[in-house]
């Protein structure tokens, strides 16, 4: 008889199970009921008793490994621990990549344009209007990255989790990379300071270059 | 009555590694309201040194230079970039107008600086590039307009704040003989309208044009005459 269908979580993807009593079972298996069982899942009536009934059930079965659910997860997640290292200091490498591409976009940029910053100067554009161009076009730049990088970095968080769930005996409900806004909004955030701070460099040396000077070489280029 | 313009025995050295170029060597001059003026003289004799110094784009190493009575080698950076921005229009051979903006909004960037409302700055700059023949220009954005045509929103630009002193170092360097004519009468025009005018140049027929020319040789003054053009 069917009672219900139910999904379990430490399941592999395209792994089946059948859940009966385990009487049923025992005699749906006739004489050989010795070892038949390999994972018991107790719930316990007052979770706050977890530790002495774990003692307990070590001291009552020395054969068994009995290990909590909370046991089971910081095993995960100290296996995960190197994952998440990993992706640290990809996505600080790629801070630091970042930083240095808008600085360099940045000068390049403004070295393109000196004649036009100078002249901004000399006609009477203060110099702080001319560094708030300029950082603005960094900050501009490195928000259209993020925007983009976001978007691309989900496609490939969704890709490389579908092939890293696929890993034989991996339960099918475990996703190596969720989504959480407030991660998503740290990193704009932190690539958004980083355009600000890398166009203020370029920014302020070439609002503060030599108007006579550079007039000339202009002229003279 | 007061000069606009008064230089005083103006010297202006740039230091090199053992020595220094002496650009201009005691140049004095004064230039009236509505003059209309050109500075002329062969390449490296101290004109462009001497036209920053009179458009406080550079600060001379000794004597004076006062525009409007002030001192601007006193001023500090603030100061004499604002007192540039009101007082002194600017035109240089490479327009050097910001391709990401149209001609109105090229014109209109000196007033917006200037804290110049939007509705004045609308009209003005209208006003302004129909006086120089770009009424019909007004979006475009300088990639789309001639060189003349781009000089003439550079100039537009430069009365954008109804300076008192208008400024051009070689504005018809850049543009063939005819549309070089043209900013010619430009500035024919706006010297009539009462602008005072003053360009360095090498070009004959634009110096011809002013109605007093200096000439200058090796940093000095050497003649100063009333044009006969």
């Amino acid at each position: 008889m069917l009672a219900g269908r139910a999904r379990f979580l430490y399941l592999a993807a395209g792994q089946l199970a059948v859940a009966i009593p385990l009487r049923t079972l025992q005699e749906m298996t006739g004489a050989a009921r010795d070892d038949r069982v390999s994972l018991f899942m107790v719930r316990l009536r007052d979770p706050s008793r977890i530790g002495p009934v774990k003692r307990w059930m070590r001291a009552a079965l020395p054969t068994i490994d009995v290990i909590s659910t909370a046991d089971a997860m910081a095993r995960v997640d100290e296996r995960l621990s190197y994952f998440r290292q990993l992706s640290a200091i990809l996505g600080a490498v790629s801070l630091i990549v970042g930083f240095l591409l808008v600085t360099t976009l940045v000068t390049v940029s403004v070295n393109e344009r000196v004649g036009e910053i100078v002249v901004m100067r000399a006609i009477g554009v203060s110099r702080a209007h001319v560094v708030q161009q300029i950082v603005l076009e960094g900050t501009a730049m490195s928000i259209m990255g993020a925007v983009l990088g976001t978007g691309l970095g989900l496609i490939t968080a969704r890709y490389l989790n579908a092939i890293l769930s696929r890993f034989p005996g991996l339960p099918a409900a475990i996703d190596f990379f969720l989504f959480q806004p407030r991660a998503a909004w740290t990193a704009i955030g932190l690539l958004t300071a980083c355009g600000v701070l890398a166009g203020l460099y370029p920014a302020w040396r070439a609002a503060s270059l030599p108007l006579a000077s550079t007039l000339r070489e202009e002229a003279v280029a | 009555m007061t000069a606009l313009v008064r230089a005083r025995d103006v010297r202006r050295d740039y230091p090199l590694e053992r020595d220094a170029v002496h650009a201009l060597r005691g140049v004095s001059l004064e230039i009236e309201r509505g003059e209309y003026l050109a500075i002329v003289g062969p390449s490296g004799c101290g004109k462009s040194s001497l036209l920053n110094l009179l458009g406080a784009i550079d600060a001379p190493t000794s004597g004076t230079v006062e525009i409007e009575g002030r001192n601007v080698g006193t001023l500090g950076d603030r100061e004499v970039t604002d007192f540039r921005l009101r007082h002194i229009g600017f035109v240089f051979q490479r327009f050097y107008l910001l391709p990401i903006l149209t001609a109105r909004e090229n014109v209109e960037l000196p007033m917006a600086e200037a804290g110049v409302a939007t509705a004045e700055r609308r009209q003005r700059s209208t006003e302004l590039l129909r006086y120089v023949d770009l009424g019909d220009r007004v979006r475009h954005r300088p990639s789309q307009l001639s060189g003349g045509e781009q000089q003439r929103v550079a100039i537009a630009r430069a009365l954008a704040n109804r300076p008192s002193l208008l400024l051009a170092d070689e504005p018809t360097g850049e543009l063939d003989a005819r549309t070089g004519q043209e900013i010619i009468s430009l500035f024919g025009r706006l010297n009539a309208d009462g602008t005072t005018v003053v360009v360095v140049t090498h070009d004959e027929s634009l110096a011809r044009a002013a109605r007093r020319i200096v000439h200058m040789r090796d940093g000095e003054i050497v003649q100063d005459e009333v044009s006969r053009g």
